[in-house]
């Protein structure tokens, strides 16, 4: 039996991440100051490090793989074949 | 526009008009503080790539790509980002499974451009994208935003809808101006951890309707309609005492189809040389379960299990099997001068039947390999 029926999944995994946006505001995780920031803003340390890199990279493992996307939206589509 | 195309249904024309509404909406964010502003520094990216996949008994496809990405500064308030990409295929591919290897040769161009608008408590971007082949076009539009749940700035919500809208043209297969309409709907938060810790989640999910099958295979009817999720977990960690940084992420995917994927990866990032070089070994593991409509090889009937005389969907396309992969690689980055780096980027690809987590496998394919070269530079101004 399934506990939860799949047509359900997007709206639960929706509530799910917005719960999670929310926690922070009552967690007990240590406020980081401005001037404390310095590490974090290094280029490695951003999710966004190396654009054409991220790019081709998705490009060449959706041309082989069955799953797709992760962190953006309207990236289009192609052939690959 | 793309959104009165014929193949929209009265939902997804909806999303698209939903876009521009909210595109109408850039100046209005708020002003106020500006502790947010756009970059104040021009960059320049380019790269070329040389990718090759194979099997033991022959090479598939070769691409030969360039890119150039631009970012820069408008104002105080405003940038954009804008890119293209040259892709030269050549190669073959099979016509089922990892047989019947024909050849095909093909050019992309695809363009991107962005435009983002700073506030006081966060931003939106504006995207829209266009890749071109000869039997594929791809037009999408996207718009993005993030918001600091506080003045911390600890803590961003960021909101996404994308639409893409692609045509596929292949007449010497009976395929002709065949379209199909994908959506994405996304919703993360991004989270500061510590000063050396920042964490995201990604919720996506997407659905579109249209020609998912593949013209290029000979036995190949994919349903018209696909939907699927995905959640993207990334964390970065710094270590000061070796001055590396950890970079590793996990995505879980599922969709219509009946594929699942368990995608993990991580990256160590190591500054040399008082950081004039910076070496990023990485690794990486996928795993999916097959498509409930794939046939798997029959090694008693040539090969092959061809379809159900009442099967409406089918396929003996690879890549819809149960696998498993597994990615390794290095990147160099030296810095030539100022704020200018060149860098060089090598990875070995190796996908097998027999590591899929899930799913029956089909050991009857062949192993498929990949490896890529990439060398870029960037500068800064």
């Amino acid at each position: 039996m399934r506990l939860v029926s799949s047509n359900n999944l997007p709206r639960l995994f929706f509530l799910a991440v917005a719960a999670a946006a929310l926690l922070p505001a009552c967690s007990s995780v240590t406020p980081v100051a401005a001037w404390e920031k310095g590490t974090l803003a290094r280029p490695e340390m951003t999710f966004d490090w190396d654009r054409l890199e991220s790019d081709y990279a998705e490009h060449t493992y959706n041309s082989k793989e069955s799953a797709a996307g992760g962190a953006g939206v309207g990236g289009g589509g192609c052939g690959c074949n | 526009m793309a959104v009165t195309e014929p193949w929209l249904s009265p939902s997804q024309a909806a999303v698209g008009k939903a876009l521009l509404a909210a595109a109408s909406l850039l100046p209005c964010l708020p002003s106020g503080a500006r502790a947010e502003t756009a970059p104040t520094f021009t960059s320049v990216s380019y790269k070329y790539l040389d990718y090759l996949d194979f099997q033991p008994d022959a090479e598939r496809v070769r691409v030969i790509a360039n890119a150039v990405n631009v970012v820069s500064p408008i104002n105080e308030r405003w940038s954009f980002s804008a890119g293209a990409v040259t892709d030269a295929v050549s190669g073959a591919s099979p016509r089922y499974y990892t047989n019947a290897l024909t050849k095909l040769e093909d050019y992309r161009r695809a363009q991107n451009i962005s435009l983002t608008r700073w506030g006081s408590s966060g931003s939106v971007t504006l995207s829209h994208a266009r890749s071109a082949e000869r039997d594929y076009i791809s037009k999408s539009l996207g718009i993005t935003g993030v918001w600091y749940v506080d003045d911390t700035k600890n803590t961003a919500v960021t909101a996404g809808l994308g639409a893409a809208r692609d045509v596929i043209d292949v007449p010497a297969r009976g395929v002709n101006n065949e379209g199909k309409s994908v959506n994405d709907f996304l919703l993360g938060v991004t989270q500061v951890l510590t000063r050396n810790d920042v964490g995201q989640l990604i919720a996506r999910y997407t659905t579109g309707h249209g020609y998912y099958t593949d013209p290029y295979k000979s036995i190949d009817e994919r349903p018209r309609e696909r939907s699927g999720y995905s959640a993207l977990v990334r964390w970065n960690h710094h270590f000061p005492s070796l001055e590396s940084s950890v970079r590793s992420s996990y995505r879980w995917y599922q969709d219509s189809f009946g594929i699942r994927a368990h995608t993990l990866g991580f990256e160590y990032v190591q500054p040399l040389a008082n950081g004039r070089l910076v070496v990023t070994p990485l690794v990486r593991w996928y795993t999916q379960t097959a498509a409930n409509f794939y046939l798997p090889a029959n090694p008693g009937r040539n090969g092959r299990t061809y379809p159900a005389e009442d099967a409406v969907y089918y396929s003996q396309d690879q890549r819809l099997s149960a696998f498993g992969a597994q990615t390794l690689g290095i990147k160099s980055a030296i810095r030539v001068s100022g704020n200018t780096w060149f860098d060089i980027k090598y990875e070995g690809y190796k996908q097998r039947g027999q590591w899929a987590l899930a799913g029956r496998s089909d050991a009857s394919l062949a192993p498929f390999n990949a490896r890529s070269v990439q060398v870029g530079i960037s500068t800064r101004f």
